[in-house]
């Protein structure tokens, strides 16, 4: 009985490795409303169930690897410059709450793992993504 | 269009909202700030961020929002970064490619050297009270070491402003 409870979760765990890597993908190569909506789907997973984040560590700051990766990269026109710092930062800052503050990350990541260095690797590019939009663009 | 505020009020409000009692955090935050006071200045909008950076790190020591004892180790390097910001004034690359502000607000180097003495004063007021303080009248050996680091690296920053100050001026 107990096995079969386990080997339920373990299959649910796997399920929900798979949905985070079909979004990462999607934030790869989707344009305007499907990266936000992708983003703010990863957000609600992380805050959804601490616990269960907790199990999918690895695959929760691949997913933060992503995130840089778009901040980083101004492949987009400008209008969608536009609407990736109205509507991407706020949210990556949220999450980024999310994950970070004392109270959540200690259920997220109760080994503690030294992935702080995310927090300011993003903040950094957030800010650079800053102005470099404020240099190209005339709103 | 975003409010910039919004980034800059966060990082302001990192010493609230996640632990800095992880050395780990500290380290990295410090180090972030002081990346981006030490950033290279080529135009308006990297200058706003600088400044912006200034008055967070002022506020993080003067309003007592970090403790002297968190701050102290990173303080040698956080006045080095102010003393390029004031020795701007002298820099050819940047008064090439930036040039002085507009009417509005000071030259930076002006804004940097209000910034820097405010937190040189708060610096040392901070240092007398801490060493009255001590009951056992003995500073940690690490700690009294990273005082008079900092106050040899002040004397040092007022005499390479001021230096720059007589060139400045033709002598």
């Amino acid at each position: 009985m107990e096995s079969q409870k386990e080997e339920d979760q373990e299959k649910s765990m796997e399920v929900l490795k798979q949905i985070l890597e079909k979004i990462r993908h999607i934030m790869y190569i989707g344009r305007n409303d499907i990266v936000i909506e992708s983003l703010k789907f990863f957000h609600e997973f992380i805050i959804a169930s601490p616990p269960t984040s907790a199990k999918m560590l690895p695959a929760i700051f691949q997913m933060i690897d992503v995130i840089k990766n778009w901040l980083q990269d101004v492949r987009q026109d400008s209008r969608e410059i536009k609407m990736m710092v109205n509507r991407f930062i706020p949210e990556v800052l949220e999450i980024l709450t999310d994950l970070f503050s004392p109270n959540k990350y200690k259920i997220v990541d109760p080994a503690q793992n030294p992935y702080e260095h995310h927090l300011f690797e993003i903040l950094e590019k957030v800010l650079l993504l800053t102005w470099k939009t404020k240099n190209s663009i005339h709103f | 269009m975003m409010d910039e505020r919004t980034i800059y009020e966060f990082v302001e409000k990192i010493p609230v909202t996640f632990n800095l009692e992880s050395p780990t955090f500290l380290d990295l935050y410090f180090n972030f700030l002081v990346g981006i006071l030490g950033i290279t200045i080529l135009d308006r909008f990297t200058e706003i961020v600088v400044r912006k950076f200034m008055v967070i790190v002022h506020n993080l020591i003067n309003n007592h929002i970090i403790s002297e004892a968190k701050y102290l180790p990173y303080l040698p390097t956080i006045l080095e970064k102010y003393q390029k910001l004031m020795r701007l004034r002298v820099n050819n690359e940047f008064l090439a490619l930036v040039g002085t502000t507009s009417k509005s607000s000071p030259p930076i180097w002006l804004y940097a050297t209000e910034i820097f003495l405010k937190l040189v004063s708060h610096t040392i007021a901070s240092f007398k009270k801490t060493n009255e303080n001590d009951d056992s009248n003995e500073l940690s050996h690490d700690r009294a070491e990273t005082q008079k680091k900092v106050v040899q690296q002040i004397v040092n920053v007022f005499g390479q402003v001021l230096s720059d100050s007589s060139k400045a001026a033709g002598k």
